[in-house]
């Protein structure tokens, strides 16, 4: 069995995907063969433009247009019976990978955060269920293998030089259905994703006042705003703000939460931070043990005194 | 236009204690005592149906709305709740009691259902979440799309009217928002749509339309072979609680200011100081 990424170029996060397929590969896919990337684009010579890769070699499948029915229609044909092919984490590929796996007659699994293989050397994946409250160990089925990874994986560092691109092919649209499109390209989430602190909103801080005294508390410590899904579904905060399973999953430095009860949604989305801080009147609320730094109080009057100090400090 | 929504019933999570979350023999957590709530994709699934008549006031479209879910009697309540908010028809397919119903087995009864509707009263649209709190495979709705061999989009957060045979669909992409007029049928997978919650009908509604009669089905009634599809797709090897615990250290007593104090000068301020 072969290991192959796949990889959407069009996409403005290419370089932190390659990444985070690296970081996995190399954890999880010892010993295996690695074979070529597929590098899905719009435009030929679509990877000449990519300083470094993660694969060696790659196939690049040019798409007339990059709607889900083309991309599938160009990966069918590129998939080999055995071998395995993984997706970033990004939502819109557990669609590709599950209708490939029909489309193949394999095996898909979406949200992947380990692999173990097992003595008959029959693969095991690792994905959450019931909420991310618990971890299963899952028998895929059968190959070929689509898997889609968790959200946050692990990176390392791309060290290689380009792709060798092995050979270039040509899909034309298989989207009939759509008769018109327009996009509109939104601002990334004032830098949520790489920022060295985080303050996160919960359904506590009682409405879109408390998103502004977050706001400030985020401002002073140079960092930015997060929100659970209540929140933003309150439109409380944008949805560019939405942290966890259904958003966003950020590392920071510093994380401090204010209002979050830990619903476990909510807290994959920012487990992976460094030094965590919960602010809840609920002493025994769930934020409180996952945090490094628990304060019982009301958040606002802390949070408020809080930022009086650090702007003192200034 | 024929609109078929499909939804799920999830136990309230996180209304379980930390200790609660034990796997059974057969790897199976018991939230059977728990209440149900709408899966948070679907709702805002079923609510972006219902605004479709109020959005195509004028245009002399007309939109014919289905609720279908697989499930046990207490999701009859929430099927209920669509009648009183205007759904026109509400179907339930029974699921076996202490079983799990795997997407393979849920597409297969969605699909067989809306291939028994034909000609003018063939479904134009499936529309659902993207993922169910349980399994969390998100696979149900990509499923339905290979068997109806139907498109599909995925992470829709707006539909919209639009000419005959069409919807406008509004979709997240990374880094934006893709806006589609696209020609039915079509699968549309629900992800995270800013009206996200369904509206409370009214008591006039809820007594006028929420007592209609619900259609049931048992499963092998859609599907000769239902059963052979509950072990289909991923098999469960294992399961265990996640913990997310740290040592974590209390600020204790004080007011409000004199715990951001402490906090500040004790534990934040040198980290600050580092980054």
């Amino acid at each position: 069995m072969r290991y192959h990424f796949i990889i959407d170029l069009g996409s403005p996060d290419v370089r932190r995907q390659m990444e985070e397929q690296k970081g996995f590969a190399e954890r999880y896919f010892r010993g295996m063969e690695e074979g070529e990337a597929i590098l899905l684009g719009t435009k030929p010579g679509l990877a000449s433009g990519l300083r470094q890769g993660h694969a060696k070699e790659a196939v690049a499948a040019v798409l007339e247009d990059d709607g889900a029915e083309t991309i599938l229609k160009a990966l069918e044909s590129l998939v080999c019976p055995e071998d395995l092919y993984l997706f970033s984490g990004e939502e819109s590929n557990a669609a590709l990978a599950v209708r490939l796996g029909v489309r193949t007659g394999g095996s898909a699994s979406n949200g992947v955060h380990g692999i173990l293989a097992g003595a008959d050397q029959k693969l095991a994946v690792k994905r959450m269920m019931y909420a991310n409250h618990m971890e299963a160990v899952c028998d895929p089925g059968e190959p070929p293998f689509f898997f889609t990874m968790a959200k946050g994986s692990d990176r390392a560092e791309l060290t290689g030089g380009p792709f060798y691109i092995q050979r270039e092919t040509y899909t034309p649209s298989a989207a009939d259905h759509i008769l018109s499109e327009t996009y509109w390209t939104g601002e990334e989430a004032n830098g949520l994703k790489d920022s060295p602190v985080v303050v996160a909103a919960g359904r506590g801080i009682g409405g879109p006042g408390g998103m502004d005294i977050l706001r400030n508390l985020a401002e002073a410590l140079g960092g930015t705003v997060g929100a659970s899904r209540p929140v933003v579904m309150n439109a409380w905060a944008p949805m560019e703000e939405l942290l966890g399973v259904s958003g966003m999953f950020v590392q920071p430095e510093i994380c401090i939460t204010a209002g979050a009860s830990g619903a476990a949604a909510f807290s994959a989305g920012i487990e992976k931070s460094r030094w965590i801080t919960a602010v809840n009147k609920d002493k025994e609320a769930p934020i409180m043990k996952m945090a490094d730094v628990a304060i019982a109080e009301d958040y606002e009057p802390f949070v408020k005194a809080l930022e009086r100090l650090i702007r003192e400090e200034e | 236009m024929r609109i078929l929504g499909c939804f799920k019933a999830v136990p309230a999570f996180d209304l379980l204690r930390e200790e609660d979350w034990v796997a059974d023999d057969r790897l199976r957590v018991d939230t059977e005592y728990v209440k149900l709530e709408w899966n948070c994709f679907d709702e805002g699934a079923l609510e972006m149906m219902r605004k479709l008549p109020e959005r195509s006031e004028g245009t002399g479209a007309v939109f014919e709305l289905d609720a279908l879910t697989v499930g046990k009697k207490k999701a009859d309540s929430f099927l209920k709740l669509l009648y009183a908010l205007g759904f026109s028809h509400a179907v339930r397919v029974e699921a076996e009691e202490g079983a799990y119903a795997p997407p393979e087995l849920v597409a297969e009864l969605i699909a067989a259902y809306v291939r028994r509707e034909k000609e003018d009263r063939a479904y134009d649209a499936v529309v659902t979440g993207v993922q169910s709190a349980d399994g969390s495979h998100k696979k149900t709705p990509y499923l339905l799309a290979e068997l109806l061999h139907w498109p599909c989009i995925s992470q829709v957060i707006s539909i919209e009217p639009a000419e005959k045979g069409c919807l406008k669909v509004i979709s997240q992409v990374f880094g934006g928002e893709k806006t589609q007029l696209v020609r039915l049928p079509c699968v549309l997978a629900v992800g995270n749509a800013p009206c996200a919650y369904l509206r409370v009908p009214t008591l006039k509604d809820k007594m006028r339309l929420g007592n209609r009669p619900i259609e049931y089905l048992a499963p092998e009634a859609l599907l000769a072979d239902a059963a052979a599809y509950r072990d289909r797709g991923e098999k469960l090897l294992g399961l265990r609680p996640v913990d997310r615990s740290r040592d974590t250290v209390q600020i204790e007593g004080g007011s409000p200011e004199e715990k951001a104090r402490i906090y500040y000068e004790q534990y934040l301020k040198g980290r600050l100081l580092k980054l």
